[in-house]
């Protein structure tokens, strides 16, 4: 990682303002996503309902992260996506935000994909998250559903936000954020 | 044709625990589902299930008992209840009991959409969830 990247990294994701309920920066692999999952579930003053949905959001942000991230952290000889997951509560809500590298060329798609997404209604984003499930062929997928910002979008009954900032041709940072609201 | 039971755990992955009986047809997903190869844990419950529906050919009743699953697991599933399916199209009696946390209507929502999309009955049983 060159120290162009490591600055516009680091000076993007701080200071984070509100209430941090949840931050963390680093390697994102599967340990990392369950202490998060077990940090939710603890949160005793969380609603069962919107503490589900920030546990399930959470991990989808941390499988999409690690499935589309540029992997640039080599620990234990494991190529791993680093980046940042926060949760930061508001009186009303919470907000869900990832950070992570992408490569420059993947984000003309993502950006495709968010704005298809917010443009359907609940109803819609249902039908084609269902749609999607049961056209997937099992034998030839690996990893992924291909549904995870579908899923992000229902859970949330919200907007997905998004900005990429260019670190240089190749490369650029992803800011990603869903919002939850306290009376879901 | 033997049972398949496998014992959910909750550490690094979240597995949910299988029960599966040949004799009876009864069968139970239940727990959690977060796995870093889904394809690799639910191929032998996908394969046990298509031999169950071509050897043994008895009734069938199937119950999800899950409290969390990510998008991966949703689409194992889906494989599931296609086999279901198949089999109830081709004969075989089928029940499936969709067990959801009374306040969770996202995991409801989910059978909802299953049953929509292949037309097939699933019961819906919400049951209280001790936090």
């Amino acid at each position: 990682m060159s120290a162009n990247t490591i600055s516009t990294f680091y000076t993007i994701s701080t200071p984070l303002k509100g209430d941090i309920l949840f931050n963390y920066k680093g390697v994102i692999n599967q340990i990392v996503a369950i202490e998060m999952y077990d940090f939710i579930v603890r949160s005793t003053q969380i609603n069962p309902t919107v503490k589900y949905k920030l546990y399930a959001i959470m991990i989808e942000m941390a499988d999409n992260m690690r499935l589309h991230g540029v992997k640039n952290n080599l620990l234990n000889d494991i190529e791993d996506v680093s980046g940042v997951l926060a949760i930061i509560e508001e009186e009303e809500c919470f907000h869900l935000i990832s950070i992570n590298e992408i490569e420059a060329a993947a984000i003309e798609h993502f950006t495709r994909n968010c704005q298809q997404i917010n443009s359907l209604s609940h109803e819609a984003l249902r039908n084609q998250k269902t749609t999607r499930l049961f056209e997937a062929n099992r034998k030839h997928e690996k990893a992924g559903a291909g549904v995870g910002l579908l899923q992000i979008a229902l859970l949330s009954d919200n907007i997905l936000n998004f900005d990429y900032r260019n670190i240089n041709q190749e490369l650029g940072v992803l800011i990603f954020s869903v919002q939850i609201s306290k009376e879901t | 044709m033997k049972n398949l039971s496998i014992e959910g755990t909750k550490g690094i992955f979240f597995t949910p625990s299988v029960q599966f009986d040949a004799q009876t047809g009864v069968c139970e997903l239940a727990g959690e589902s977060y796995l870093e190869d889904t394809v690799a844990f639910y191929n032998p419950l996908l394969q046990w299930l298509e031999q169950y529906t071509k050897e043994i050919t008895k009734n069938i009743v199937f119950s999800f008992k899950l409290t969390y699953f990510n998008t991966s697991s949703s689409k194992a599933i889906v494989d599931i209840v296609k086999i279901l399916k198949q089999y109830q199209n081709e004969g075989g009696k089928v029940e499936i009991n969709w067990y959801y946390p009374e306040d969770n209507y996202d995991i409801l929502a989910e059978a909802e959409d299953i049953m929509s999309y292949l037309k097939i009955h699933i019961n819906l049983i919400p049951y209280e969830l001790n936090y």
